[in-house]
């Protein structure tokens, strides 16, 4: 409980949420799933939803997701394939997950790339649970344990040890909504690169009508591994999306990541990255555009563990109309992670009256020789800038969207891939132009 | 770098004797008879009685606050003293009649009662265990109209001012500790600065605990009426002693229109051995209200005390154009622990708000800052700017950064930024080799670290707050 | 008398030998140029002699003014009367540079068993040397060394020295990153200072220096050791021909000759 902010509201937890949970009973799965539903399920009984005095939950309000009814199904819904939207990148090789079934008929993996739905790696991939049942305590990530209750759909990605993957691989999450009957997705993924490999990967979240899909993604990078994941969450105006990511990188592996966040009316992207061992780079950047009643969460804890790590969180974003933005950073330096560098960095323009942005950037540090430094700031588009770009005689309506987007710029430096980029930028071009 | 946790040199706690002097004490433990006791031995009023009363009951039945990032054992509320007086200390009395234990004791604290022998320009109320003992220059502030006196004066004496604003900016449902505050506060401080007076002195408290197991509850209230102006400090010590001791304040302070409070408080309670042993749990309640219009606040505090130190000295900017300000440097060694920051609440326009905050730890030590900076919707043109530097000492310390940063008006520009760094090798090389032993170095480059919170403190005491700095950091390398 | 002792003092940094025997003596009232080539050890010379924590000596010993000087720490080196002006003086904020001066003064002074300074005698003593100096007062309120330029910096270091007095200076690059006129103040500063008690060892690359400060002996480290000494011809030569002769093997096989 946190009384500090001292806030009201409540919530009840409610638990038809486990119901259709029992569908998967009859399935066949190897034990350590049974065991995974098991556990995970007992956990979301116990906890039910997050409270908002908990920390960690302040700023995210859950009542669009508590007041619905949302069901999972078994079966794959009907759906007009010519309804998926073309790949992103001409030259990328395409995963399709439809409601977050991996469909392998729809599916083309890169070359060096080994991709098998959920259910099949579970018993054909050795050491697979190790990634999977997830490190930490569910019982304080109530999201992650109603995904476990649920396991079943999803995929596992697997690069082999010095595989050098070139072609991008888009991995797409194609969501089929239903207002009446509305379902619940609880797509568990596994991406998994042994030692020395790379892979560049575009994930995409996107679909129609109503959903709440709720998904756990376990990223493992073995030693000097080094994956780009470059994500789009454009979710349909009406779904709800969750995502909780824990990243594992050992000795001397590099992670990019970088969150385009423009989806859905709620939205959370949680991670956790461990930094387990030393010399890694980890950085993880985003950028969110949020309008209408639009609430987006991001959540971002990173661990360095052992010496020499060096992290970047810097998400920046814009908030327009009654839309609600939240940034809750953390670095954790322990004991033996000397010489760690991390940085955090978060900025929020508001552009209406109504719009809110909350930040909470922590730092936790218990090594003395170590780099950290944090930054937020929250503010309006720069009136003396704007007036400069009139007087100049452009538009004042593109005069903002010029600022807005040099504003987003300096977040989308940080994408080295520069065809994702230039689609991120279209994107943003796109978005102001609504 | 040779800089290791502490090794044999003793903390020099200098303010750790004992005064031997009767003490009039009440039965030990909490309860409602113990409330009312001490409202009769105060002589109060009814209407206190019955606040008193209100918030012992829901005091029962309230959790432990439990944000901060602190850990001990439970408190035994019932193994602890709620009154105690020195005997001699029973009624008001002018400075010669005060007993002159009582004098010797302060004198010895660097705090000489006798006004001739004071810091000319400084008012001081002198607060031991339960109840105020003496309070300098009350003559030449009343001739200004300042009404600077012991709390329990000012309820016998102006009634209608205290229980107009008694309790009005932290309400007794505030919080456990502000809640037995509520209950079983005992004595303090009343400040009143009527319009346009600012007031001719320095004015300042200065709280002694010296009973063993007993708690301090005191209450400080301070009114600065449109258009005046006051700066006010306080200092804290207590006996060294192996049982940990429970100080629960409460501070409240008002500005109207155009008024200005300073609030510097010097926290240099007794912060148990170097194993952890004893020491103050200083569990303290503060906020300010800028009611009116242009009226500004500013807290500035040097925390070297306590076993643990939660307090977060805040402001509610509620007029237009007033101003919330936090100077901190809280520096924590051996196994202190502190969780401290602030709570700048922006409601009226135009509000503006300040955060400079310092934390160094060393030895075994958890330093936190934990602040809140809200921007209301009507909150037109709020800004604020917020600092947080923290220095750690040794490796086995650890320092910590939890802003909440909220924002419900476009027009508001926040900045917040935080660092984390170590004192440089060749800075203590540098020193070194200029002739300054490590020891000075470490505390000459802290002081520097800590400058722009030291500046900020009134003159007489920024010397004092930088000795302490560094007293408090001794033993942190070696 | 003699002041200062080297024998033979080879010395490490992080594993890598830098200082391979180096032999000088220093008597009062000398100055003494050690010129050398980058990555000769010039600079590792000054943080041993002023006993900088990561600078290992591994052999021989160092007498200074009698007394052991490897055995002190760097505050007991400083007041034993030696001082180092560093190439790139090191920034304190929030510690004014007078507040920095009046703590350094007075920790060698108790050190030496002499009394502290009055408030009144250190400012006008500081506000003497300031003005030999031509420093602005301004400077002292800042930070030590914060926000000053290159020339502010050295200058800094010069107030310090005069301020401190010792017995022996080692300057360290003192004429990097300083312009002409800043140069000829510096070295008056240090000239000033010169007297039959104190010695002083200047640190240089070039010859620039050495013409406003003027040497008694000028030696040539190369690859850890002393190649050369003369008179101040030596620098003069040097500036004409450049290091070349002492770099590489054919020189390294010169210089052990010459020894």
């Amino acid at each position: 409980m946190n009384a500090f902010l001292q806030q009201e509201a409540v919530i009840d937890a409610t638990l038809p949420w486990l119901e259709d949970a029992q569908k998967l009973g009859e399935q066949p799965a190897a034990d350590w799933v049974k065991a995974l539903r098991h556990t995970g399920a007992e956990a979301f009984a116990h906890t039910g939803f997050p409270h908002p005095k908990q920390e960690g939950w302040q700023y995210t309000q859950l009542r669009q997701l508590t007041d619905g009814d949302f069901h999972y199904a078994l079966e794959a819904p009907a759906f007009d394939v010519n309804a998926l939207p073309q790949p992103l990148l001409e030259n990328s090789a395409r995963i399709v997950l439809v409601n977050g079934k991996y469909r392998p008929e729809l599916s083309d993996a890169p070359e060096g790339v080994i991709v098998m739905s959920l259910m099949d790696a579970s018993v054909q991939v050795e050491g697979i649970e190790e990634h999977l049942v997830t490190v930490g305590d569910l019982g304080k990530a109530p999201f992650k344990a109603l995904n476990a209750a649920y396991t079943h759909d999803g995929v596992v990605v697997t690069v082999k040890a010095g595989a050098e993957v070139t072609q991008p691989f888009e991995v797409l999450f194609y969501n089929v909504g239903d207002t009446d009957k509305a379902p619940a997705l609880y797509p568990r993924c596994l991406y998994w690169l042994g030692k020395n490999s790379s892979l560049t990967v575009i994930e995409r979240h996107t679909g129609t009508g109503a959903y709440f899909t709720n998904i756990y993604a376990g990223i493992a990078l073995e030693p000097s591994a080094r994956l780009k994941c470059y994500k789009l969450e454009e979710e349909s105006a009406t779904a709800c999306h969750f995502s909780y990511t824990t990243l594992q990188q050992q000795k001397d592996s590099s992670f990019e990541g970088f969150s385009y966040a423009t989806g859905g009316k709620l939205s959370r992207q949680e991670y956790r990255n461990l930094l387990i061992d030393s010399g890694i780079s980890s950085k993880l950047t985003g950028a969110y555009l949020l309008k209408d009643q639009q609430c987006h969460d991001f959540t971002v804890l990173t661990d360095h563990f052992e010496p020499d790590g060096k992290s970047v969180q810097h998400f920046k974003g814009v908030v327009d109309d009654q839309a609600r933005s939240v940034f809750q950073g953390k670095i954790h330096v322990r004991r033996a992670a000397q010489k760690t560098d991390g940085n955090q960095l978060n900025h929020a323009l508001l552009l209406s009256e109504k719009a809110e942005a909350s930040f909470k950037p922590e730092l936790e540090i218990y090594a003395d020789d170590v780099k950290c430094a944090h930054g937020a700031a929250s503010g309006q588009i720069d009136d003396e800038a704007l007036f400069y770009l009139q007087s100049r005689g452009i538009p004042q309506a593109e005069a903002r969207s010029l600022l807005i987007e040099s504003f987003l710029n300096t977040v989308l430096a940080e994408v080295s891939f520069s065809p994702v980029r230039e689609v991120y930028e279209e994107r943003i071009r796109a978005w102001l132009r609504h | 770098m040779p800089i290791a946790p502490e090794t044999l040199l003793d903390k020099k706690y200098e303010a750790g004797f004992v005064t031997e002097i009767e003490s009039d004490r009440a039965p030990k433990g909490l309860s409602e008879d113990i409330v009312r006791l001490i409202s009769a031995k105060k002589d109060e009023p009814e209407w206190l009685l019955a606040q008193r009363l209100k918030a012992y009951k829901h005091w029962l039945d309230m959790p432990e606050p439990r944000w901060a990032k602190v850990s001990f054992p439970p408190i035994d509320y019932q193994d602890a003293y709620y009154y105690a007086a020195p005997k001699t200390a029973t009624k008001p009395k002018s400075l010669d009649e005060v007993d002159p234990k009582l004098l010797e004791t302060y004198k010895k604290l660097g705090i000489p009662l006798r006004e001739q022998e004071m810091l000319a320009g400084v008012a001081v109320d002198a607060v031991f265990d339960s109840v105020s003992v003496a309070t300098t220059f009350r003559e030449k502030l009343a001739d200004a109209g300042v009404i600077f006196c012991s709390i329990s004066e000012a309820v016998r004496k102006y009634p209608e001012l205290v229980q107009k604003y008694l309790g009005s900016v932290v309400p007794y449902t505030d919080n456990k500790h502000a809640c037995l505050n509520a209950a079983v506060f005992t004595d303090g401080t009343f400040v009143y600065i009527p319009e346009g007076v600012r007031c001719p002195m320095e004015l300042s408290t200065y709280f002694r605990i010296n009973e063993a197991k007993t708690g301090q509850f005191e209450r400080t209230l301070i009114v600065a009426e449109k258009g005046s102006y006051v700066s006010y400090l306080e200092g804290c010590t207590a006996p060294m002693r192996d049982e940990n001791q429970l100080h629960a304040a409460v501070v409240e302070l008002i500005a109207m229109e155009d008024a200005e409070i300073k609030y510097s408080t010097v926290q240099n309670w007794y912060p148990g051995d170097e194993n952890g042993k004893g020491g103050i749990y200083n569990f303290v309640t503060k906020r300010g209200i800028c009611k009116g219009a242009r009226s500004k606040i500013s807290w500035t505090q040097v925390e070297t005390g306590s076993a643990i130190t939660w307090k977060y000295p805040s402001c509610i900017l509620q007029g237009d154009d007033s101003v919330g300000e936090f100077y901190s440097v809280a520096l924590t060694n051996n196994y202190q622990q502190a969780d401290t920051g602030t709570k700048m609440i922006h409601i009226g326009k135009n509000t503006k708000s300040r955060i400079i905050s310092k934390g160094i730890s060393a030895g075994h030590s958890n330093n936190t800052y934990r602040g809140l900076v809200r921007i209301s919707g009507r909150a037109e043109n709020a800004r604020n700017f917020t600092q947080c530097d923290s220095l750690l000492i040794g490796h086995e310390c650890g320092a910590h950064t939890v802003p909440y940063i909220e924002n419900k008006n476009m027009s508001a520009m926040l900045e917040h930024e935080a660092s984390t760094s170590k004192i440089g090798e060749d800075q203590l090389f540098y020193c070194r080799q200029r002739g300054i032993g490590e020891e000075g170095a470490v505390a000459l480059i802290v002081n520097g670290f800590c400058r722009e919170v030291l500046q900020q403190m009134p003159m007489e005491f920024a010397v004092e707050a930088q000795k302490l700095v560094a007293i408090s950091l001794e033993g942190a390398v070696g | 008398m003699t002041m200062l002792k080297i024998e033979n003092l080879h010395a490490e940094v992080g594993g890598r030998e830098v200082l391979k025997g180096i032999n000088l003596t220093v008597k009062a009232g000398e100055v003494h140029a050690v010129m050398g080539p980058n990555g000769s050890g010039k600079s590792t010379l000054s943080y041993v002699l002023a006993g900088r924590p990561g600078y290992e000596v591994t052999k021989g010993k160092v007498t200074f003014l009698g007394q052991d000087l490897l055995a002190l720490a760097p505050e007991g080196r400083a007041a034993a009367g030696m001082f180092l002006a560093f190439q790139y003086p090191v920034e304190i904020p929030g510690v004014s540079t007078t507040m920095f001066l009046k703590t350094a003064l007075n920790a060698v002074r108790k050190a030496r068993g002499e009394k502290e300074f009055s408030p009144v005698d250190f400012l006008k003593l500081q506000k003497e040397k300031m003005a030999q100096l031509g420093m602005d007062a301004e400077m002292l309120k800042r930070g030590v060394n914060v926000g000053f330029s290159g020339g502010e910096k050295k200058r800094n270091e010069a107030l310090q020295m005069a301020m401190l007095a010792p017995k022996l200076a080692i300057l360290d690059e003192t004429d990097s990153g300083l312009d002409i006129d800043a140069l000829k103040v510096v070295a008056e500063g240090v000239n000033a200072l010169r007297s039959k008690d104190r010695a002083f060892l200047v640190i240089t690359h070039y010859q620039r220096l050495l013409k406003h400060i003027k040497p008694d002996i000028v030696h040539v480290l190369a690859d850890g050791k002393i190649r050369k000494t003369g008179g101040p011809e030596l620098a003069l030569e040097l500036e004409d021909k450049g290091y070349a002769e002492y770099t590489g093997d054919a020189a390294l096989r010169a210089g052990d000759k010459s020894i």
